[in-house]
């Protein structure tokens, strides 16, 4: 019996030790097991840890400022938020009218989202601060189903200035849509892209990790050439001149013609890249840079210019101009006045076609190709922007007798304003072509000088005493010449009008349709600046000396009033109580 | 000898709850001095950005659009060469 008990107590004894080593070698896994993943499975466990509360988010930096010459603002980025809808959870709200008074949108607009089929709508992107606080509180009153509202915040670009230089500005839209300097610089002006790490908080608040600081920054910004108050003018005496003569558009440049520097680059209609898509897309082009018309007379002071230059002629050299009347091989030339005998300075002064027409004849027409080609003609000019034309101007192997005669007065061929300004800003520069350009300088958002542009001389294109006889002729063109209607209150200035008829499908010059255009500069002894402009047909009246002078007339007095240059005639009062007229 | 042992084991356990606590601590003020951090950075982005929409306000006010308008209600009026007298 006993030995019965001491062998069950021994049975007992050993299913213990079993138990307890089974115990123990559970353990011993649990342990192993638990050291395994954690000293040696580590990154992929991490990974399905860390995804649980740190999600990575992409960040895009602002876009940076474009300014004008004096530090205005001309385009900035400002914060903005997409408003989403997940119209599912809308539950029972009905409420479409408070909806649209806060978002400024039509209840009918608001209906058609908050019916929508789609899991998610945007009811209205690029709101404002306000929009979305009241957005908030609606949302809080009304106890929306959490995930209903998404707010996501964004950026978006303003344009304070409304249409003012909006063509050479341009603008950028959500589709990375571009025109104008936020295209040409897109890559100066982004700010940088990067993916950032954010750990949540609870309660839907997430913070950035504090060990990961992502080295993003905002984009550069850029400062113009463009004067804002220059630019107001050129636009207004623009406008004022297309609606007065009815025409379809206008464009001007005023150009710095000792710098090349654009102060001001305007055209009408405008349009107002803030809301650019309630314009016309062909208004979003800068005409200026990207039309070639034909200049019409106003290419005759470079004809002028060469031709004395090349010693072809003199300023005093006589031309018989056939009493208005010209034959040249199957076309008659007219002039709008018939002369007989003119000197040069009278051919510029009366805009004469058949003297243009006898130094054309007397240059040849392969140097007179070089003297329009080295004005910079037939070449793009080099300016910051996205699109230019280069004008056409055949090889002069090609040109028949009856083109040589077109040309020398600016029919024939094709320039831009923006050619053309340069090309004048060259006779107001004592005989250098300058290179034009819009952008002055580039900065980083800390304010280091990335980038600046300089005056840069392309070449000699007529001596200095030929530009110095050139402006005089100009200068006689507008106090008793053609240009009468160009003379600035209280400043002498230099310019040329011109009148060229358009070209009709069929190929032949309208006789109902013209360009009138002025070119010039002011002061004429001093040139602070260089004025090229174009209304494109107007109607009742078409000759540049009508049309497009009295636009250099406003432009040139009101520009040069603000530069703070002194006009003639003033009373200069001095210290000793005596008087000075300048 | 055999009385100097607890008193090793209880240092030994002092100091290992002292790194504990010293652990769980640092912790919390690290996680803490992060949301602070990053408050101050989002309130200098704030700054920033209010700066941002004072510029954006300023060039609305200033544009010359404006001023035009303004300078007619108010009867301004470029003067007239003869009315400019420069005293020098």
């Amino acid at each position: 019996m006993r030995q019965k008990q001491t062998k069950t107590h021994k049975n007992l004894v050993l299913r213990l030790r079993v138990v307890k080593y089974f115990f123990y070698i559970c353990l011993f896994l649990i342990v192993g097991r638990a050291f395994a993943i954690q000293n040696f499975s580590c990154p992929s466990l991490k990974k399905i840890t860390l995804n649980t509360y740190i999600k990575e988010i992409e960040v895009s930096e602002k876009r940076g400022t474009i300014f004008d010459r004096n530090k205005e603002v001309l385009a900035i980025s400002i914060d903005a938020w997409d408003i989403a809808l997940r119209p599912e959870l809308k539950k029972n709200f009905n409420d479409y009218k408070t909806l649209a008074k806060i978002t400024g949108l039509s209840q009918a607009e608001v209906k058609e989202k908050l019916t929508s089929d789609s899991a998610f709508v945007y009811l209205k992107r690029k709101a404002s601060e306000t929009e979305v606080e009241k957005l908030y509180s609606l949302s809080k009153n009304q106890n929306f189903d959490h995930r209903f509202l998404e707010i996501i915040k964004t950026s978006k670009r303003v344009y304070p200035n409304k249409n003012l230089g909006a063509q050479v500005i341009g603008f950028t839209n959500l589709n990375q849509q571009s025109t104008g300097i936020e295209s040409q610089y897109n890559h100066m002006l982004q700010g940088s892209k990067t993916q950032i790490p954010i750990i949540s908080a609870g309660k839907g608040n997430w913070y950035k990790n504090p060990e990961f600081c992502p080295d993003t920054s905002p984009g550069n910004n850029i400062h113009l050439t463009i004067d804002k108050n220059i630019q107001h003018i050129a636009e207004k005496a623009l406008e004022r001149a297309v609606t007065k003569f009815k025409a379809n558009d206008g464009k001007a440049v005023i150009m710095n013609p000792r710098t090349g520097e654009i102060l001001a680059m305007a055209q009408y209609p405008f349009f107002n890249p803030n809301v650019y898509w309630k314009s016309s897309p062909s208004s979003w082009n800068n005409r200026n840079t990207l039309d070639a018309f034909e200049p019409g007379s106003v290419l005759k002071v470079f004809l002028a210019a060469g031709a004395i230059d090349k010693e072809f002629c003199s300023k005093n050299s006589i031309f018989y101009c056939q009493n208005g009347t010209y034959k040249v091989g199957p076309v008659t030339i007219h002039d709008t006045k018939p002369h007989k005998w003119l000197q040069v300075s009278d051919i510029i002064k009366y805009s004469s076609n058949i003297g243009a027409v006898k130094i054309a004849e007397l240059v040849g027409k392969k140097p007179f190709y070089e003297i329009l080609n080295d004005f910079g003609f037939g070449q793009k000019t080099g300016l910051d922007v996205p699109v230019e034309t280069s004008g056409i101007l055949r090889q002069p192997n090609s040109w028949t007798k009856v083109d040589t005669s077109n040309i020398s007065f600016g029919q024939g061929m094709s320039a831009s304003t923006v050619q053309l300004a340069a090309a004048v800003s060259a006779i107001a520069n004592k005989g250098c072509l300058l290179k034009p350009y819009l952008v002055k300088k580039i900065t980083s958002p800390s304010g280091k000088v990335l980038f600046s542009n300089k005056k840069q001389i392309k070449k000699r294109v007529i001596s200095e005493k030929t530009a110095s006889v050139i402006s005089k002729m100009m200068e006689k063109t507008i106090t008793e010449g053609t240009g009468s209607n160009a003379a600035p209150l209280g400043y002498s200035a230099a310019g040329k009008t011109g009148t060229s008829q358009k070209l009709e499908p069929n190929g032949k010059y309208s006789r109902e349709k013209y360009i009138s255009t002025f070119l010039g500069f002011a002061p004429a002894e001093n040139p602070e600046i260089a004025v090229m402009i174009a209304i494109n047909e107007p109607k009742e009246e078409y000759y540049g000396g009508v049309v497009a002078a009295p636009v250099f007339k406003e432009i040139a007095t009101k520009t040069l009033s603000y530069m703070n240059i002194l006009p003639q005639g003033i009373t200069i009062a001095l210290s000793g109580g005596l008087n000075e007229s300048r | 000898m055999s009385e100097a042992k607890p008193l090793y084991i209880f240092f030994l356990f002092a100091a290992l709850m002292f790194c504990l606590f010293f652990h769980v601590w640092a912790s919390g003020s690290f996680k803490t001095l992060s949301f602070e951090i990053t408050k101050t950075a989002q309130k200098k982005k704030q700054l920033i950005e209010d700066k941002r929409l004072l510029e954006t306000e300023i060039a609305r006010l200033k544009t010359p659009e404006r001023i035009e308008k303004l300078s007619e209600i108010l009867e301004f009026k470029s003067p007239e060469t003869s009315q400019i007298e420069l005293i020098k």
